[in-house]
């Protein structure tokens, strides 16, 4: 069976759209992971706990929670929908950019965590060690934290892209199952599902299971040269 | 004597285990006529359901459980031998099947309800409104999933909206998810239900011979191990009691069975 018959063109369009919403996803949460990693890792702050504990919610709450109260701030009298009324923007709700906002906040503290874990064990004594031959903090940060911290950013990624990718009760609530624009892999197969289409669900769940593994499986392969990277490095 | 001690310990254990396996049998079998009713129900029909067995109880009847899906779901956990009693579905098509497949109690297919679609919010002049279709996003049921999502396709297809509109239009997952995307004003308005207004609610009825009709019906499925009360509430389900339940829900009783 070719690839063209393995999957239709509508199930094609579901797979490239969920590989875009979570390419795009990853790549915003690491530039707000990095800041917010480090300053997890080095503040003194109150607020450090219970700023900490709102990151790693997603990872308990059920995502329908995340997606019901999305939903409500999306709509017209909602924050979210307050705030793009007033930019004079779309509706965030059933668009691609508002799955983006709901996956930032789903799949955040995928990519905290790795981060934090690996600049809590840097540590801080080669970054004193660089201030010491007159690195200013910027160039500390990267030229010595970020390539030490390498590892830690390659689990990130590739936690971050793998956990977007199997997204489902956000969007599932937000999106409207628009094709193109909000269907995405998972919802895709509900349907099949759910219309008693098992055929088409098949091929759907062993292709997401594929994907899955290959990347956990990368994922492995990548640690284990940023381990022994790390090694030689100290 | 050492035969005798042992002859007579194992009769004393046959005696002993004899009755245990009495007592177990008696706390099985007392345990499987106290078991209720297992009602099964698509998610549009929940809320009526609980008010028909309300009034069923008050009618002497004893309390069945309520296992609320999606007619496909439901469906998929009968295939696959779930334990439920009855079934009443959003559709035709899945109690027809189960039919087909001898998972049934053979004559009992009826049809216990149809579904009636409304547009929501609707103002005073609600078809021409729903006619010109200035909508900025519209919120309809899954065409291929639900049997109300398929009747307002029907409508919007008549009204010559689709495929003009198609951009406008969002999906739920079912009925249910259709209404809330109108709820939170995410949509401005939909074809739902009229078994999900509330009082005080503008909503306009479409009229039924715009759409097939939203036919729901029931079945007594074939492992059921209560029978005799199974049939008991599809008798209350058919009687005119039921259907003022029915009606009063908003639907409308399906004529010529």
């Amino acid at each position: 069976m070719s690839t063209a018959a393995f999957l239709d063109a509508a199930d094609l369009n579901a797979l490239w759209l969920t590989i875009k919403l979570a390419g795009v996803v990853v790549a915003l949460l690491l530039v707000i992971s990095t800041p917010l990693a480090w300053w997890l890792c080095r503040s003194r702050s109150r607020w450090r706990r219970p700023v900490a504990a709102v990151i790693t919610l997603p990872l308990v709450l059920p995502p329908t929670v995340l997606g019901f109260y999305l939903l409500l701030a999306m709509g017209p009298t909602g924050p979210l929908g307050r705030l793009t009324t007033a930019l004079g923007v779309d509706s965030l709700a059933f668009s691609f950019s508002g799955l983006v906002v709901g996956s930032l906040f789903y799949s955040l503290p995928f990519v905290v965590q790795p981060l934090q874990n690996a600049m809590e064990a840097v540590g801080q004594r080669p970054l004193e060690v660089a201030a010491t031959l007159r690195a200013g903090p910027i160039d500390r940060f990267f030229t010595v934290l970020l390539p030490l911290c390498r590892s830690g950013l390659i689990s990130a990624a590739v936690l971050g892209f793998a956990h977007t990718l199997g997204e489902f009760g956000v969007v599932l609530m937000i999106g409207g199952n628009i094709p193109g624009e909000t269907q995405v892999l998972s919802v895709q197969l509900y349907e099949h599902v759910e219309a008693l289409d098992y055929d088409r669900a098949h091929r759907l769940a062993a292709l997401m299971l594929l994907i899955s593994f290959a990347t956990m499986l990368l994922l492995q392969w990548l640690r284990r040269d940023g381990r022994s990277q790390k090694v030689l490095g100290f | 004597m050492r035969l005798l001690t042992i002859s007579r310990f194992t009769h004393i254990f046959n005696c002993s285990l004899a009755r245990l396996c009495g007592v177990a049998l008696f706390l099985l079998s007392s345990g499987s006529t106290a078991e209720p009713l297992r009602v099964s129900v698509a998610s549009n029909f929940a809320d009526t359901m609980r008010d028909l067995i309300n009034h069923y109880v008050a009618a002497g009847g004893a309390r069945p459980e309520l296992v609320i899906g999606s007619s496909g779901k439901l469906y998929a956990q009968i295939v696959q031998g779930a334990p439920f009693d009855l079934f009443f579905s959003a559709d035709v098509a899945r109690p027809k099947a189960l039919e087909d497949a001898g998972l049934t109690v053979v004559g009992s297919r009826r049809s216990y309800a149809l579904g009636q679609l409304v547009l929501w919010p609707a103002a005073e002049n609600a078809e021409p409104q729903l006619r010109s279709f200035r909508y900025r996003r519209f919120a309809i049921a899954n065409p291929r999933l639900a049997p109300y999502g398929r009747a307002a396709m029907a409508v919007l297809e008549k009204l010559v909206v689709v495929p003009a509109g198609r951009s406008q239009l969002v999906f739920g997952e079912n009925i249910a998810q259709a209404y809330q995307f109108v709820y939170s004003g995410n949509a401005d308005a939909g074809l739902v239900a009229q078994s999900q207004m509330q009082p005080g609610d503008d909503y306009w009825i479409i009229p039924s011979d715009w759409y097939p009709a939203i036919e729901q019906q029931a079945v007594i499925l074939q492992n059921s191990r209560e029978l005799a009360a199974a049939k008991e509430f599809m008798a209350f389900i058919d009687s005119d009691a039921a259907a003022a339940v029915i009606v009063a829900a908003g639907y409308r009783q399906p004529t010529g069975q």
